[in-house]
């Protein structure tokens, strides 16, 4: 030991204490520093002398000379936070999705006196005023602008939830901006700390700033990471590379063929990626399944009341004895498109005058579909009618009428396929298949016959405007159980509504559980990583007291050496 | 457990939030009355909700067809009342003017009253239902008979025999009106043809066989009078039957998606507690650190 070596232990501890301190000072600055990792300044002794001489056997080992700061730690759990970035994908999944799911149902409105199912309620009791009071121009009218009230909702529901998708497929832009964004900044900060790194020391706020990237990243598309040898972390999604060491590869947007349909694609390769997770693989959840699957009930729904309602409107007459034509525009042969969008009422129904032409009136209470390929017997009212093929030729129907008590009232062979009418002021039926051939029958109005698809036909009796018989059949089909897959239209929508609830009941349920996990994991990290203003509070004290006693044994020392000097 | 302060910060505020979610949720509820406000709060009961809704929108409305079915039904059980009584009154007449003794001049006073009784039966014929002839079957924009006086006095009845019906409930109707032929036809012509008689000077004895045409209309009147008041008698059951299943569902509706309100005062007032316990230890906890006691 030489003489001077008592005075560089002594600085040697100054500048480690020094450097502790410092240390702390920058755990304390970050104390609120969410992406900080606690470091720590590990002592080490540095490397102790040995005296060489022939006595050295007789000495106690060797001579310690310091201390000095060995490395500058980052406190990490690293598999708590790998935990913690899946967690991460999938907590930003349902959060995305159940944020989704409650637009949808705000966008559904219900329950509430605007939505569809008010809507529904409304046209149906303008249908039963209207049976009640078939000639009334009001009663008339109200069901013409309660329908308009109707389709209005079906369309206001199903354009916002368009417009939904719309936005949910715009945004991807915004997503793959951010995402690319992200890639290049984790990029530059590679090249960073593989320069830190060969020089021997810790880059330990630059890993700090990568891993929180790597999170947000993390959060928007499920991704893999890996560190190689050299540091470089590498990040893969859906197995194409987006960071390289200090390159990144930019994903971009397809638009696709067809509207709402944009998918993303690595910039490098071309190929398609598929998220499986993150707030990116819920907009497409969103786009395509959630709020397309609601759509498409909604426009089954509308499909079905449409042409059902046309249907029996079309068995009616309307307030001039005219058989009624469809009440709302046809959408069986729409080509292509939207019904709901295609959503109107019919043009004779629109026009002026298209009043008169609601069918309030029915050919019967239950206009009977007969079937002409088998003998059938109906009956219809006061009447019984009796259809079969003629024996001699199948190209002709027999038809006999008759009263209850079994009376033949009169009979008729017609060409199948044909629009008959039976009417009371002719009383002789004549043969030509191109009139409307005259029936009698006892003190009635009218028979009709009208021939619908092959091998059926409506037979019924015509009324006079004071029949509402017709409003009540299409009031009752909003009471048939078998309009929609088998349930009413009323059954079918709050089926649509309370599965969308559920949906987004479980979704919400999901976010809350997964935030649950997450808020664990984030504890255990900042329990690890994070800063204790107490536990720097007493490192401060410890520190700053070894750096006192340092400079005690500095002056110690000192006054030896001044004894020394002063012997001389 | 290493604990570091912005864990504890964060479990307070994560405790903070979730009570304050807690009591806007139970706000919501005190607030609107209601127990959700979108389907995700309860599906199973926003769908029940929905369908009582729909329940009780044709339950008034059903309410409503009934009380115009008893109005039709009034107005044709008053005409018939009308009717009976000018028939019984012809009848005093047939019974008056049947004996020889009357002099030409007093059976053309009858007569002449006969004829009155006659026109106001086709008065009555002609009764309204707002703008509906309630006698003219489905054929309610016309008067139920045409009167043609010449050559000879003719009765046509223009209606049809259709019924007019009313929906009561799902898939329940009944036909509230009669047709005016039924009702009407056969006592005008007879009494058309008293008076023809009475005019023409017929004998007495000729005269008295209409006591037993005027006795057979008595009876048809009521009849149908009796049909009448059974059928105004069930549209008052269901209608009394419709109120209480009204009430029924009213209640059950309200069951499911009102609130107790005691409940949620008592659960608001639990949470707010609760909300100001975790406040006042954030505060406490947060304020304390070993700076406090450093020199």
């Amino acid at each position: 030991m030489s003489t001077f070596g008592g005075l560089s232990i002594g600085l040697r501890a100054l500048e480690t204490q020094r450097k502790s301190l410092d240390v702390t000072g920058h755990n304390i600055a970050n104390a609120n520093n969410e992406d900080y990792n606690k470091q720590r300044a590990i002592h080490s002794t540095t490397y102790p002398h040995t005296r060489p001489g022939m006595n050295t056997g007789f000495s106690s080992g060797q001579m310690g000379t310091g201390v000095e700061v060995e490395t500058i730690e980052r406190v990490k759990d690293q598999f708590v936070n790998r935990q913690m970035m899946r967690e991460n994908q999938t907590s930003a999944y349902w959060e995305e999705l159940s944020q989704g799911l409650e637009k949808l149902e705000y966008i559904i409105n219900e329950p509430s006196d605007s939505g569809i199912s008010s809507s529904i309620n409304q046209f149906w009791n303008s249908l039963q005023d209207l049976s009640n009071n078939p000639n009334n121009t009001a009663a008339r009218n109200m069901v013409r602008e309660n329908a308009k009230t109707m389709i209005d909702a079906f369309q206001s529901v199903d354009s916002q939830l368009k417009d939904y998708q719309t936005n949910l497929n715009q945004n991807l832009e915004n997503v793959k901006e951010d995402i690319n964004n992200t890639a290049e900044r984790i990029a530059d900060l590679n090249k960073q700390i593989i320069s830190v790194k060969s020089t021997g020391q810790n880059p330990n706020d630059l890993l700090d700033k990568r891993d929180a990237l790597f999170k947000e990243l993390n959060r928007k598309i499920n991704v893999q990471g890996r560190e190689d040898g050299l540091g470089n972390l590498i990040i893969t999604t859906d197995g194409r590379q987006i960071v390289n060491g200090s390159d990144h590869y930019e994903l971009e947007v397809d638009p696709g063929d067809e509207e709402n349909t944009a998918e993303l694609i690595h910039s490098r390769t071309g190929d398609p990626i598929e998220p499986t997770n993150g707030q990116t693989k819920a907009m497409f959840d969103l786009r395509d399944d959630k709020i397309d699957l609601y759509r498409e009930k909604l426009e089954n729904l509308a499909g079905e009341l449409v042409s059902e309602f046309n249907d029996r409107h079309r068995t009616g007459y309307d307030l001039e004895g005219n058989q009624a034509g469809n009440f709302f525009r046809d959408l069986e042969n729409i080509a292509g498109g939207n019904k709901i969008a295609e959503m109107a009422l019919s043009a004779e129904i629109k026009k002026e005058g298209g009043l008169a032409r609601i069918a309030a009136g029915n050919y019967s209470n239950d206009p009977t579909v007969v079937g002409l390929s088998a003998v059938e017997s109906t009956a219809l009212g006061d009447y019984a009618v009796d259809i079969k093929e003629n024996d001699s030729n199948a190209d002709q129907w027999d038809i006999t009428i008759s009263d209850l008590e079994g009376n033949q009232l009169d009979s008729i062979t017609i060409n199948k396929e044909e629009s008959i009418g039976f009417d009371s002021s002719l009383d002789t039926a004549t043969a030509d298949p191109d009139d409307i051939i005259g029936f009698v029958t006892a003190d009635s109005g009218e028979f009709n016959l009208t021939p619908r698809d092959a091998g059926t036909a409506e037979i019924g009796l015509s009324q006079f405007s004071g029949s509402g018989d017709n409003a009540s059949y299409l009031a009752a089909m909003f009471d048939s159980g078998e309009v929609v897959e088998g349930t009413s239209i009323e059954g079918y929508f709050r089926t649509i509504v309370s599965s969308a609830g559920a949906e987004s009941k479980r979704s919400q349920e999901m976010e809350n559980n997964q935030k649950a996990v997450l808020d664990q994991l984030k504890s255990l990290d900042r329990s690890v990583s994070g800063v204790s203003l107490d536990e720097e509070m007493a490192n401060l004290i410890k520190y700053q007291q070894a750096y006192n006693s340092a400079a005690k044994y500095i002056t110690k020392t000192d006054e030896i050496l001044q004894t020394l000097i002063n012997m001389i | 457990m290493r604990v570091t302060n912005s864990m504890m910060v964060r479990n307070i505020l994560g405790h903070l939030q979730n009570n304050m979610e807690d009591l806007n949720n139970l706000n919501e509820q005190l607030s609107s009355g209601k127990l959700f406000q979108k389907p995700s709060d309860s599906p199973i009961k926003v769908s029940d909700s929905l369908n009582y809704k729909s329940i009780l929108n044709h339950n008034t409305q059903y309410q409503r067809n009934l009380g115009q079915a008893e109005n039709w039904l009034n107005s044709t059980e008053s005409a018939l009342k009308s009717g009976t009584e000018v028939i019984q009154r012809a009848r005093e007449l047939t019974i008056y003017a049947s004996t020889d003794s009357l002099t030409a001049e007093d059976r053309n006073k009858i007569a002449s009253e006969v004829k009155q009784l006659r026109d106001e039966l086709i008065d009555i014929s002609q009764a309204k239902q707002g703008e509906n002839y309630i006698f003219s079957g489905q054929r309610i924009d016309q008067k139920p008979f045409d009167i043609n006086k010449t050559p000879s006095y003719t009765v046509d009845y223009q209606g049809d025999k259709r019924g007019i019906t009313r929906q009561f409930n799902d898939g329940v109707e009944m036909k509230i009106n009669l047709n005016g032929e039924d009702v009407f036809k056969k006592d005008i012509e007879a009494l058309n043809d008293l008076y023809e008689e009475l005019k023409n000077g017929g004998s007495g004895e000729d005269i008295g066989n209409y006591v037993e045409d005027m006795d057979i209309s008595i009876d048809n009147f009521i009849n149908l009078r009796s049909q009448i008041g059974a059928k105004l008698n069930r549209v008052r059951m269901t209608e009394s039957r419709l109120t209480s299943e009204e009430l029924h569902i009213t209640k059950m509706k309200s069951e499911n998606e009102d609130v107790d309100l005691a409940e949620v005062i008592t659960n608001l007032k639990m949470e707010e507690t609760v909300y100001r316990a975790s406040l006042a230890s954030g505060s406490r906890i947060m304020q304390q650190s070993l700076v406090d006691f450093m020199r």
